[in-house]
Parts: C-alpha cells; sequence; structure tokens
C-alpha cells in the first residue's frame, strides 16, 4: 500500500506526464471550443436529410428500402426526403449537394457519402441497419418464418429509427472532442512506459531499476501496485477531462451515464497498458520508446478523426477493420455509441474491442518479460 | 569468522569481452572489503552479478551461506545498495526518498519511520527533509543516496564508487560514514578506482584488472608482494650518466629514472636508504635540493603487478 501511494504520488508530481495527459487536451479542448464555436451554434439543427436513391443497370429496384426510409419519422417529421433517379442523375445531384447521401441498390447496396459528419454517419447507421434486417428477412423467407420475421422488422427499424436521435448531442463537434478524450486516455501509455522502464536495468533509470530489484519486494505485487497506481491517475484524468469539457467548455456530450465512466476506466487501463507493452517489448534508449509511444498514440488519434474530422466515417466506408482495432477509434467509438447512438450492443462490441486489446498486451508484455528472463536464466550455470 | 560473501569461479561475458574472468573472491562478516581497479575493470559487474541485478556465465555466488538468486528475497532484505549514480527519484522529497526505500525493506510502519529518522540524522539531512532532490546540492544528494541504501539497516552494504564527482569535503564525510557503519555492525564492499580512498577505509582488498583477480589481501599484505619498499625522489638539477649508473648498483636499489631534474630512485624494502642515497651524492658532488621518501602505495602495486599505472587508467 504504502509502494502504491508513493507510486500515485510520484506519477501525480511529474510535471512532463502531468501537461501531456492532461493540460495538453484540456487546452486543445479549449482551442477546438473556441476556434469552432461559431459553427456549433450556426450549423446544427435536425433537418430532413435528403437522399437520392438510384438503381445499377440490370437490378431491381428495392422498394422496400424506399418505403423504409420514407416511413422513419421524428415524431412528425421526416428523417429522410428519398428521390429516386437514375445513376447520372444521383451523382450529379451528389456534388451539386442536394442530397448528403446517395444510395445505390444493385448486387450490392453501396452508399455514397457527400461529406463526412453526423448527417453522414446517420445515413450510413440507418442503410446498415436496413441492410442486415433485409438479410434476415429474405432468409426467413426461405425458412418459412416470413409473417414472424416482417413484425419484428418492422418494430426493430422503428427501434433504430428513434435511436439514431433521441438523446444525440446537439454539437457537431463532438467527434472531435471523442477523439480527444481518446488521445488524453491513450497518453496514460506514458505513464505505463515510465513505469515499465523502472523495473528495467539497461534504462536511462537503470539505478532506480537496480535499486529496485536489489530489494526484496517481488517482482509481481511491484508491477501490479504500479499498474494500479497509473490507473488511478489516468482515470481521475480522465474524470477531470470530462468535468471540464461538461462544466467548462458545456460541450454537449449526449446522454452520461454510469456506463461512460466504467468505459472511461477500461479507456484508462488500455492506454497505461500499451505503454507497458512498448515498455516490455522495445529495450532500447527511452528516447526510442518515447518516440514509438508517442508516435502510435498520434497516429491512433489521427484515425480516430483528432485532426480530420470525420476521418472514421471515411475508414468506416473504405477500411472498416481498421476502426475495429485502432484504440483510438475503439474509444471514440464506444462513446458515441453510449452517448449519442445510445447503442449498447455497438458500444458492448467496442468494449469487448478494448478487452480483447488489453489481454494481448498485457500476453504480450508478460511473455516479453517471461522470454528475457528464461534467456537470462539460462545463461546462469553451475560450473 | 563468518564468510558473508562468496565468490567462486565467476565469468561474465558481454559478447566477445570477458568482463568477469574465473573470480574468486570470500568476504568475512565485520570488513570492509575494497575491490580496487581502473574503470571498466569489471568491479560494477561483479557487484551486478553479486545482487542478480545481471546473468553470469559460469560460477556461483553465495551470500549469508545461501546461494544468491534474484528470488533469494530472505537474502536480498539483509543488503543495502548505494550505487556510483544518485538513485532517487525527483518527484519525492528528501523524507518521502528513504522513507519510500526503506518500505521495500521494512512493512511495520512505525518501525520505518524511526529508521528513516535514524538515517537521516546519520547523513546530516535534518535540515532538508522537506527538499525534492533538485533543490539540493551535489554532496547532500549523495548522503541522500546513502540514507536511502542503508536506512533499513542492512548486515551487507554495498558501495559501488560512492565519491565520484565529489567534493573533498563531502567525500570524507562519506568514508567516515561507512566506517561508522562498520562499526555499527555492518559488513562493507566498496568499489572505487581511487587508490586513497581504499587504502584508507578497507582492511581488505582485492586489486582487479581487466576482469582478474590481480591481487588480494589487507594494504600491506598487498604491499609486501612488491619489490619496491620505498620510493626516493630527489632534486637534482644535473646529472651525469656515471652517477646515474652509480646510483643504480647501490645496494636495495631497483631502479633510477631521471627526468627533469628529478630522480626517482626505487628501493627494496631495506633500512637507511634515503642515508645511502644522499651519501653516494654527496660523495659524487652532486649537488642536490628537496628529498621525499614514500613508503609503496597500491599504485605501485598495482603498477608492479600489472605494468601500467592506475592513475593512468583513472584519466
Amino acid at each position: 500500500m504504502v509502494y502504491y501511494l508513493y507510486r500515485v504520488k510520484r506519477l501525480f508530481r511529474n510535471k512532463i506526464l502531468f501537461f501531456w495527459s492532461i493540460i495538453f487536451p484540456l487546452v486543445l479542448a479549449t482551442f477546438f471550443k473556441l476556434a469552432f464555436s461559431a459553427i456549433t451554434e450556426k450549423d446544427w439543427g435536425f433537418d430532413t436529410i435528403a437522399v437520392a436513391v438510384t438503381t445499377e443497370e440490370g437490378s431491381t429496384p428495392d422498394e422496400m428500402l424506399i418505403s423504409f426510409l420514407e416511413e422513419m419519422k421524428n415524431e412528425d417529421q421526416a428523417f429522410f426526403e428519398v428521390t429516386e433517379t437514375d445513376p447520372e442523375t444521383a451523382d450529379r445531384m451528389l456534388s451539386e449537394k442536394e442530397v448528403t447521401a446517395v444510395i445505390v441498390v444493385g448486387e450490392e447496396t453501396v452508399i455514397k457519402l457527400r461529406e463526412n459528419g453526423l448527417d453522414s454517419t446517420v445515413v450510413k447507421t440507418v442503410i446498415d441497419g436496413y441492410l442486415q434486417s433485409k438479410d434476415i428477412f429474405m432468409e426467413a423467407a426461405v425458412t418459412g418464418k416470413l409473417a414472424q420475421v416482417t413484425e419484428a422488422f418492422s418494430d426493430e427499424m422503428e427501434t433504430l429509427a428513434v435511436r439514431e436521435f433521441k438523446g444525440a448531442s446537439k454539437d457537431p463537434l463532438i467527434q472531435y472532442f471523442q477523439a480527444l478524450i481518446a488521445m488524453a486516455s491513450l497518453y496514460g501509455a506514458m505513464y505505463g512506459l515510465m513505469n515499465s522502464n523502472e523495473l528495467n536495468t539497461k534504462a536511462n533509470t537503470a539505478d532506480v531499476a537496480a535499486r529496485r530489484l536489489a530489494s526484496p519486494m517481488k517482482k509481481i505485487p511491484t508491477v501490479l501496485a504500479d499498474v494500479a497506481a497509473a490507473f488511478t491517475i489516468q482515470y481521475v484524468q480522465f474524470l477531470i477531462i470530462i468535468a471540464y469539457y461538461l462544466l467548462v467548455l458545456k460541450v454537449d456530450f449526449g446522454t452520461i451515464n454510469g456506463w461512460l465512466f466504467l468505459g472511461g476506466a477500461a479507456y484508462s487501463l488500455f492506454g497505461v497498458l500499451i505503454g507497458y507493452c512498448i515498455g516490455s517489448v522495445v529495450r532500447q534508449k527511452e528516447n526510442i520508446q518515447n518516440a514509438l509511444m508517442m508516435g502510435t498514440v498520434m497516429f491512433s488519434s489521427f484515425l480516430a478523426g483528432l485532426m480530420v474530422g470525420g476521418l472514421r466515417i471515411t475508414i468506416e466506408l473504405s477500411a472498416p477493420i481498421v476502426n475495429r482495432i485502432n484504440p483510438a477509434t475503439l474509444i471514440a467509438d464506444s462513446m458515441q455509441a453510449l452517448c449519442i447512438m445510445r447503442d449498447m450492443d455497438r458500444f458492448a462490441t467496442c468494449m469487448i474491442g478494448i478487452l480483447i486489446w488489453c489481454v494481448a498486451l498485457i500476453v504480450v508484455s508478460v511473455l516479453a518479460m517471461g522470454f528475457r528472463q528464461m534467456a537470462e536464466g539460462r545463461r546462469v550455470k553451475n560450473v | 569468522m563468518n564468510t558473508v560473501v562468496k565468490i567462486e569461479n565467476l565469468v561474465k561475458r558481454y559478447k566477445e569481452l570477458v568482463a568477469v574472468d574465473h573470480m574468486n573472491l570470500a568476504i568475512e562478516q565485520g570488513e570492509i572489503f575494497g575491490l580496487l581497479g581502473p574503470n571498466g575493470s569489471g568491479k560494477s559487474t561483479i557487484i551486478n552479478c553479486l545482487l542478480s541485478l545481471t546473468s553470469y556465465d559460469k560460477g556461483e555466488i553465495t551470500v549469508f551461506g545461501e546461494k544468491m538468486r534474484a528470488d533469494n528475497y530472505s537474502v536480498k532484505g539483509r543488503i543495502g545498495v548505494v550505487l556510483q549514480n544518485v538513485a532517487v527519484f525527483d518527484e519525492l522529497t528528501v523524507y518521502e526518498n528513504i522513507d519510500y526505500f526503506c518500505s521495500l525493506y521494512i512493512k511495520d510502519k512505525a518501525k520505518r519511520k524511526e529508521l528513516v529518522k535514524e538515517a537521516i540524522a546519520f547523513v546530516g539531512l535534518e535540515d532538508f527533509v522537506k527538499f525534492y532532490p533538485k533543490k539540493l546540492s551535489g554532496g547532500l544528494l549523495r548522503r541522500l543516496n546513502i540514507a536511502c541504501g542503508i536506512a533499513h539497516k542492512p548486515e551487507l552494504i554495498i558501495f559501488d564508487e560512492p565519491t565520484v564527482a565529489v567534493d573533498p569535503q563531502s567525500r570524507n564525510k562519506i568514508l567516515e560514514g561507512i566506517q561508522e557503519l562498520n562499526r555499527q555492525g555492518a559488513t562493507v564492499i566498496y568499489t572505487s578506482h581511487y587508490m586513497e580512498e581504499v587504502e584508507q577505509i578497507c582492511s581488505r582488498i582485492a586489486i582487479i584488472d581487466k576482469g582478474q583477480l590481480v591481487a588480494t589481501g589487507t594494504k600491506e599484505e598487498l604491499k609486501s608482494m612488491i619489490q619496491t619498499g620505498e620510493t626516493i625522489r630527489v632534486e637534482v638539477p644535473e646529472m651525469t650518466d656515471e652517477v646515474l649508473f652509480g646510483l643504480e648498483k647501490l645496494s636495495h636499489v631497483l631502479s633510477v629514472e631521471y627526468n627533469e631534474g628529478l630522480a626517482t630512485i626505487k628501493c627494496s624494502g631495506g633500512r637507511h636508504n634515503v642515508l645511502h642515497v644522499l651519501e653516494y651524492l654527496n660523495n659524487t658532488e652532486t649537488s642536490f635540493g628537496r628529498v621525499f621518501a614514500e613508503q609503496p602505495t597500491l599504485n605501485d602495486v598495482f603498477l608492479e603487478i600489472t605494468g601500467k599505472e592506475l592513475r593512468d587508467e583513472v584519466q
């Protein structure tokens, strides 16, 4: 316990770590808020989304899709204004910004989006939901359960439609803030790396590591106390950042509930473990480790849309697997699912992704340390 | 006497370099045992092997009668380490640093508090307990470093070059402190490349060069191993070759060197060497100035055994 408390104290007092993991995200968030506040106030407002539906040559028009889109309403306001047209006209409407998206019905239904943003997210989510259900619907026709599935289908579509907007944030900058939280969480890697190096007799902190390793403290409790301390600090910082966004910057985060705080714990642990893993596997000089760690965090955050808004959507459309495995996207997506979409399935999927990552990072770290110890041990022979 | 540390046939290689070459050492309880050797001679590697901080290729190390391994926590608990570089945390105060490192050994809070207080008093940091390391001078930092290594009152304390880059005043305090710890019952292993320090405080000394044990014994035993018993230096403004050869032929004279007005005459352990040399200079009407006579130093021992100066290596 003493060891843990001193560890917390040390991490908390480390000015460099404190700056990068908390001050920097807060400053960046403030900058975002100040820079884009005009856009926020001016541009938001729920409007019906114009979409064009077209059918590839030789394919049958999907009447069910058109009816589905036209039927979707938020109270009295229609979600979508649907224009059925030929492919050329649809492309022209998209390029002239008359519609947000073009849905091309063919052997495979394709969505063409005009630009990234909340409207695009809504179109993609709704169409994905529709296509998923459509597969089930068609399968039911083959298995003779058509009536049952039709009823369920209607309910599901209605639920999906409501879910898209109920509790949704009205702040179009939310994706930046989500990516920022993801980045801040992944900065926990700095704590993990620092902890890892303090048990590495080849690091800059070799003398401290030597002193600790020469003591009768067992390695596993030491590592666990280190992880617990780093996690504590990182989680407190997560709470501070959330509080700052909500109370000071007045960012509309959507629905806030207990799951966000549970998620925050997972994000914090995730960040710390990334640092541990880098420290355990890459036994190079610390500047190389730091460069690798910062590069990983920044590239991951970039892919999650920190620098280019809506990049997540672009990746989702072109290479969805990247979003399924990118740490920062998993964090940002889970917040999007939880607070904006209120989609617990998607939240659970993201959390499972984070959990798998955490387990993988622990396994790799332990193996890296274990292999090194085994290699060391094998060399000690009594002759 | 009990053997506290026994190193048998220790070999440590770094790829092609043999850092420790079939080393055998036995350190007895109550000793201040000096490991003396130039930089890179393998002193720190021996310490790292002894503490199980690094693996070794061959040999066995026994501490307090038990085989030393990384997981031999009971033995580790009886050892204190003061390393060459200051190993403290910048984010913790003087008190917190000592308490932290002491907590790695002592779980009982009240006992630890007492020990930390004693360690602070021992190194004279009472006025700096709330200071952060960055606010301390080099000498005070060294003292903090020592306090962190000895607060838990270890039976065996390893000092690995604790006086490197320390001012003479602080160096003396550190050496006095080590002797005091020894008087209080601790066995000390002291590594250094400063022969004066080793000579000053160590009861037994091992001279190491290129990973090999060159010689071991008390300082008197080491000095008796070499031919040189006395070195006489005489300021001679002018010296002919004839006089030089004549000096070399004197009984007990081993060698004579003449450089820039200074004659260095190495003699074996005979009596009245200075008298004989001065008589000869008088008889040959060779004028001379100041005369210095020195007993052999560990540097002479190192020089005679290895053929090189210990001091040269330090540079």
